[in-house]
């Protein structure tokens, strides 16, 4: 079999035709272009010789078409190019670029998207402490002032600002927290620095040029330490202590221009005359140790609210000493009216919350040693006990007889002469708690190391000093002159063979630095635990050598065992109140917690007053 | 996103202190924008649109332009002011690197100076050289990344509206 491939030609004729053979039509009616005829029109058939007709090509027949015209509808669409609205504003810094002329390096335009954070140039340890707006700042050109600031440290390295010792990260947040705030509550712990705190703030405020003139007020006591601790960490401020006669006094307070002064409370209450001049004004008060206001009627308390001044700062590591009331006290000298006496508490949790910074060692000193507390319940001596049970009996006898006219200061007088029993006995000398701080100061002397003894009492003190002359004991209380006190703690302090000094609660609980001291003895307990703390944290403080130990004394089955569940309770009471659930209840040593102790009842014409 | 795009603008001095800052009203490009850019819509948005406005407002004028937003190098189209995209952190780098820079062409240089490295427009006339010579002048203790925190918490506070976004 032959097979033959023909491929069909477009004719040049263009007339219709159609070809039928061995059943196949062609047709050319269609109109069909070369490449498809190349393409499509390939034929195979079997040649038998007789059709010559195949050779010819296929006749194709081409009709040409109009093509309706139409318009095409166009539709435009303006594409935005108005720019959009901006707000925006220069800061104070930004008038001084201006008037140099450094050129400033610029920071992007942003599309706010979650960040992730940023890396840190200084490494993943490297910490930013940020300003935050204190929330009752409402212009919002006013909080974009601290939120557009850099970190607290960049701050700090940029203005050249050295410290003698690194902050801890939680002193910073301290600063950031106190820098933006005209009114606050820097409320830390005993022993984590509010003193450094708050010259620190003090410090870069000034150097910001948002103060000019600061105020300390602080117990007498403490005035040589806040000297002290300005020349520690802001040795370039000058500082003047309010002190002299009264001509000199007054010349101080006229000095405007000083960028700080110290006064001390009582003085204040002396120079409320020269406070009335309408010159005189403060960029910044600072209250330390304020729970010196605590009671809103007392004299210290209305002299320091009408100090004429734009921010106020109130340092205390006890805010709450007896009861709620003392916060809201407090709170009338930063901002009166602020707090009422009949908001509940969860309400004064929550309208204090921006302004009041509380932290606790145990929760931010990871690395302090720790203070191990150590009751000591001891038996009475003979003597003691004879002595204890007769006033006791008698002293109850009598508070049960009084009748109505039994008041709470009748049942306080005896609880003074019992707790003077329990620490020795009046006509022998006999103390039990004597015998054990002798056994212990043994211990510790022969170890090289320090103790500090604290008694309500100077006589107790004074009695205490004599059998322990072999441990070389210093005394810093009310009757050591106030010029004598830096002398007494340095030589402790430096005089190897000094190892216990005794104190006084009222003397030695406030602003002394004895870190150095591993021992703590309460000779005696105070009416407060945050008193004790307070004398505790002397010794329990940033740069402690090593754990403290801390030894209460009590006298079992006395009065000072049901003082100590009393003193016991409260610190939970006081603990509740800065904790986040727990709405706290009331702080005060009740009235009937006070007659409880003799197991007597309120006589009924007082009960209306409790 | 819902509420579209924010911009910010901080401008810095060499100490990281703030000077100057400028934000945008929220913008949302509309749906024929959005077909019309195609993938090209961030770069419009936020550097033709959002970045021009800012910039042009702001009254101190800027050694540089930093963003964390790739699509803000679009700027460079319509200013002569130079910007260089600084990621701000590796995911950022990784997220960003993905579609940047489309108006771009995928024509960026890199710049690289001790502990940074920016990407710039091809045709910048931003140098090496000019690049290093900034990271030399700025404080020790300014990480150059570091604003842009600032600048995210300072829109949450003119624009409460982002929180719940």
């Amino acid at each position: 079999m032959i097979r033959n491939h023909q491929t069909t030609q477009p004719s040049s004729d263009t007339r219709s035709s159609s070809t039928n053979w061995a059943g196949i039509t062609f047709s050319d009616r269609h109109c069909l272009s070369q490449g498809d005829l190349e393409s499509a029109a390939t034929v195979s058939f079997q040649a038998t010789g007789w059709q010559g007709n195949l050779d010819r090509p296929p006749a194709v027949e081409i009709n040409s078409a109009e093509i309706e015209q139409f318009d095409v509808p166009v539709i435009a669409i303006r594409l935005q190019s108005k720019l959009p609205t901006t707000v925006g504003f220069q800061l104070p810094e930004a008038a001084s670029q201006i008037l140099d002329a450094p050129a400033p390096a610029a920071t992007p335009p942003h599309k706010p998207l979650p960040s992730s954070p940023p890396k840190s140039r200084t490494g993943p340890a490297g910490k930013r402490t940020r300003i935050r707006p204190p929330e009752d700042l409402v212009k919002l050109e006013d909080r974009l002032f601290f939120v557009l600031q850099p970190p607290l440290e960049s701050l700090v390295a940029s203005s050249h600002m050295a410290f003698p010792f690194p902050p801890f990260p939680y002193q910073m947040d301290g600063v950031a927290f106190l820098f933006p705030r005209e009114t606050a509550i820097l409320a830390d712990e005993m022993g984590l620095g509010k003193t450094m705190q708050a010259i620190t703030s003090v410090r870069m405020l000034l150097r910001a040029a948002q103060i000019r003139n600061v105020l300390f007020v602080c117990p007498k006591p403490l005035v040589t330490n806040w000297v002290r601790e300005f020349a520690l960490w802001a040795p370039e401020i000058p500082v003047k202590v309010i002190e002299g006669d009264s001509a000199t006094r007054q010349w101080i307070w006229k000095q405007h221009n000083s960028p700080v002064r110290i006064a001390n409370y009582e003085l204040l209450m002396r120079d409320k005359h020269l406070l009335d001049d309408p010159d005189t004004h403060f960029d910044l008060v600072i209250l330390d140790e304020a729970q010196r206001i605590k009671n809103r009627n007392s004299t210290t308390a209305q002299i320091t609210r009408s100090l004429p001044r734009s921010r106020s700062w109130a340092l205390t590591g006890t805010p709450i000493e007896n009861s709620i009331e003392d916060l809201i006290n407090i709170f009338e000298f930063l901002s009166p009216g602020y707090l009422r006496d009949d908001m509940h508490l969860k309400s004064i949790r929550e309208a204090t919350r921006d302004h009041v910074l509380r932290r606790t060692k145990d929760k931010v000193l990871a690395d302090m040693p720790p203070k191990m507390y150590r009751d000591e319940e001891l038996e009475l001596t003979s003597a003691q006990f004879d002595s204890y049970r007769v006033a006791e009996s008698d002293g109850v006898v009598q508070l049960t007889q009084m009748g109505e006219t039994l008041t709470i200061q009748h049942v306080f007088e005896l609880v003074l002469r019992l707790k003077q029993i329990c620490n020795f006995d009046p006509p022998t000398g006999a103390s039990c708690k004597l015998e054990r701080l002798e056994a212990d100061m043994e211990e510790i002397a022969a170890s090289g190391r320090k103790a500090i003894v604290f008694s309500q009492w100077v006589d107790t003190l004074e009695k205490i000093a004599a059998p322990l002359e072999r441990f070389g004991p210093m005394q810093y209380h009310g009757r050591i002159p106030s010029k004598k006190r830096d002398a007494v703690i340095q030589q402790f302090r430096e005089d190897p063979s000094k190892h216990v000094i005794l104190m006084s609660y009222g003397a030695g609980s406030v602003g002394l630095n004895l870190q150095f001291c591993e021992y703590v003895f309460l000779f005696d307990r105070w009416w407060n635990p945050a008193v004790e703390d307070q004398a505790i944290n002397r010794a329990h403080r940033i740069g402690a050598a090593g754990p403290v130990t801390v030894t209460r004394m009590m006298a079992a089955g006395t009065i000072e065992q049901r003082i100590h569940e009393v003193l016991e309770e409260k610190r939970t009471l006081f603990n509740e109140l800065f904790a986040d659930s727990a709405a706290p209840r009331q702080m005060g040593l009740r009235r009937e917690e006070i007659f409880g102790l003799f197991n007597l009842s309120i006589p009924p014409a007082k009960k209306h007053v409790a | 996103m819902e509420h579209g795009y924010f911009g910010g603008y901080l401008l810095v001095n060499y100490v990281a202190r703030p000077l100057e800052f400028h934000c945008t009203m929220p913008v949302k490009p509309s749906r024929a924008q959005e077909l019309l850019y195609g993938p090209t819509i961030d770069d419009f948005v936020c550097g033709e649109q959002i970045a021009k406005a800012l910039t042009m407002k702001a009254k101190l004028t800027p050694q540089v332009v930093l963003t964390d937003c790739s699509a803000v190098l679009a700027l460079s189209l319509v200013s002569k002011l130079p910007v260089a995209y600084l990621a701000t952190s590796p995911d950022a780098e990784k997220c960003e690197q993905m579609r940047i820079p489309v108006s771009m062409g995928h024509c960026v240089k890199h710049l690289d100076a001790p502990e940074y490295r920016v990407d710039v427009p091809e045709q910048s006339d931003f140098t090496q050289q000019e690049f290093a010579e900034l990271v030399q002048g700025i404080a020790p203790s300014f990480d150059l990344a570091e604003p842009f925190q600032r600048i995210v918490e300072a829109l949450y506070e003119a624009h409460p509206v982002t929180r719940a976004a």
